[in-house]
């Protein structure tokens, strides 16, 4: 069990180190632990489980997702947020910082990935930073620090691939994002703020009221989304996924009859590039669940089970436990493929204990994001270092704060479930 | 990564228009189905089912175009602080592996869907092997794009000089 164990982890490992993409580097040490330690089973279960993975109706929330964050980008929606955030923010010593912060929370609301608000936001905002005076690395550190933000305030893509494997109510788990993502982006401006401080970056102007309030009406219509999308769950008048396609239909409408910068070629070219997003990403999925059943085969669960229980039952050791062990998972692991081999394992133990699988997805879900900043598998750090320009080493060191105060975050949100779970339990199921 | 165009490049804009055009009609459809279902309450049956199909479609179409546009998930830097040729060699070798398993996903593939030929959705009228198939046309998908950088890898690759 232990070499099979060694073999499929360190093989995968070794091959995302020496540059395989991960899809291939998942799949290829799933082959290899097969050959070598089950070579009686039929490998049509390949294709079948990859297939398989992403045969869901839930999943499909995701492009629309994409979609629907693109189609808003393209209207021009991301630049609105930004001046209406500068306006808001800008003032405070490290204005940028803060600006980045909030356009990144607004933004949640309507996108989902961490990675696509940090590639969308961070074109946009690092040379702006770059420009203004801020350095490179402080400029990427913070646009990635604050992607981490999309997939907490809903909508979510990891909360939905959550939601399909524990079996719970999407909307309940997008619930319970709204306090910690508020959190996460309050604590990221205190950080950024003090940094600034003791470094002296530059600051902006408040903006007048009214101007301010010209502006906020003008991305009233991005609040609306999320509100659309929440409410529409909650209400039952549609599910997650057809949210996304109505929210898809939202921001077409908004684009081209409302902001007029929508043009039916470049929304026919965002279908097509949102092909290319869903397919990388959710392959990643369905090679997931090929891995996780050769975890699930070698029985790998219940001894980590038998393990975390003999150390303690106790609710609050036990989710310390499983964030030490999910805050390593994330930084070796994409999120979605760590949730995907690891939640079948962990959430039977943390519910026998009286965990709430709602608390349990936003703290693995918020965990598995503050995985996206650490280094060697940090995909943020990779994405903004490559628009900033500065190398990955200077990036790492600059986000170390910002990892430290998330930290900070995500204790806050194991330990205080009456804050995570008060929205959630204000609509019950 | 650069598109090299050639029947590569008609081929990836075939790949991008078939996907856009299968994700457009889940878009429309799953729209049509809160629309139908909430206003007009006449609630579609086989909407679900055949979104569910068309999503596994865009998927591998997706995966496919990932290869030539360079958006798969990669850690390269380590890689790439290597000294020359060992960032090339690297490649070839995972490269390499990589075809390996998609050929496996490929071969597989198609056993698979001959396995499923009889197996049917239940609320329209097609069989299950269809979806499994986007495996084995997405596998080849990838298998060429793969292959077709993998040459350009190794044409990368320093010669060995001619002893005189």
């Amino acid at each position: 069990m232990t070499a099979e164990v060694v073999l499929l982890l360190g093989g995968m490992l070794g091959l995302i180190i020496l540059g395989m993409p991960l899809v291939f580097s998942i799949g290829c040490a799933s082959l290899l632990t097969i050959l070598v330690f089950h070579d009686t089973l039929p490998l049509e279960m390949i294709p079948q489980l990859m297939v398989g993975g992403t045969d869901s109706f839930a999943l499909l929330a995701i492009p629309f997702f994409f979609l629907a964050g693109e189609i808003m980008n393209s209207a021009g929606m991301t630049e609105r947020i930004v001046r209406f955030s500068d306006g808001l923010v800008g003032g405070i010593r490290g204005g940028l910082s803060h600006v980045n912060v909030v356009t990144n929370m607004i933004y949640a609301g309507i996108s989902g990935s961490a990675v696509a608000d940090a590639a969308a936001i961070g074109s946009f905002m690092i040379p702006s930073m770059v420009r203004s005076g801020y350095p490179p690395g402080f400029s990427a550190a913070i646009n990635a620090a604050s992607a981490t933000i999309g997939p907490i305030i809903p909508p979510s893509i990891p909360m939905i691939i959550y939601g399909v494997i524990a079996n719970v109510s999407v909307g309940q788990l997008f619930l319970s994002g709204v306090f910690p993502g508020l959190i996460m982006g309050g604590y990221l401006m205190v950080t950024a703020y003090f940094i600034s401080v003791r470094r002296n970056y530059p600051k902006g102007k408040f903006m007048p009221f009214r101007e301010l309030m010209r502006l906020a009406l003008s991305v009233f219509l991005a609040f609306l989304s999320p509100l659309i999308i929440i409410g529409g769950i909650l209400l039952g008048v549609f599910t997650a996924t057809e949210a996304g396609a109505v929210a898809v239909l939202y921001s077409i409408l908004i684009g081209f009859f409302f902001y007029r910068q929508l043009k039916l070629k470049t929304l026919w070219e965002i279908f097509k590039g949102t092909v290319v997003s869903t397919g990388t990403v959710l392959i990643i999925v369905g090679v997931s669940y090929l891995f996780g059943w050769i975890i699930a085969q070698s029985n790998i669960g219940n001894k980590i089970g038998e393990l975390i229980l003999s150390i303690s039952k106790n609710p609050m050791v036990v989710l310390l436990l499983v964030n030490i062990f999910f805050f390593i998972v994330g930084m070796f692991m994409d999120p979605l493929a760590g949730l995907i081999i690891f939640v079948p394992i962990f959430l039977p133990i943390v519910t026998s204990i009286g965990i709430h699988p709602v608390h349990f997805g936003l703290v693995v879900v918020l965990n598995l994001m503050i995985g996206l900043l650490t280094p060697p598998v940090g995909y943020l750090l990779y994405i903004t270092s490559a628009i900033s320009g500065e190398k990955v080493e200077v990036v790492i060191r600059e986000v170390m704060p910002f990892i430290a105060v998330l930290v900070v975050v995500l204790l806050i949100c194991t330990y205080w479930p009456k804050m995570v779970m008060y929205l959630p339990n204000l609509v019950g199921r | 990564m650069e598109n090299t165009g050639g029947s590569g490049g008609i081929l990836e804009r075939v790949v991008e228009s078939a996907g856009g055009v299968v994700l457009a009609a889940a878009t429309l459809i799953t729209i049509l189905q809160v629309f139908f279902r909430y206003v007009l309450r006449i609630p579609f049956i086989w909407s679900e089912e055949f979104t569910r199909f068309l999503f596994i479609w865009t998927v591998w179409f997706g995966a496919a175009l990932g290869i030539p546009r360079g958006k798969h998930m990669v850690i390269k830097f380590i890689r790439d602080r290597l000294p020359m040729p060992w960032p090339l060699r690297i490649k070839i070798a995972t490269d390499l592996l990589a075809l390996f398993f998609l050929g496996v996903v490929v071969v597989k593939g198609v056993s698979l869907v001959q396995m499923m030929s009889r197996e049917f959705y239940v609320t329209f009228p097609l069989s299950v092997k269809y979806a499994y198939l986007a495996s084995v046309v997405g596998g080849i998908l990838m298998f060429f794009f793969l292959g077709r950088e993998l040459r350009s890898t190794l044409r990368l690759m320093p010669r060995k000089e001619k002893k005189t």
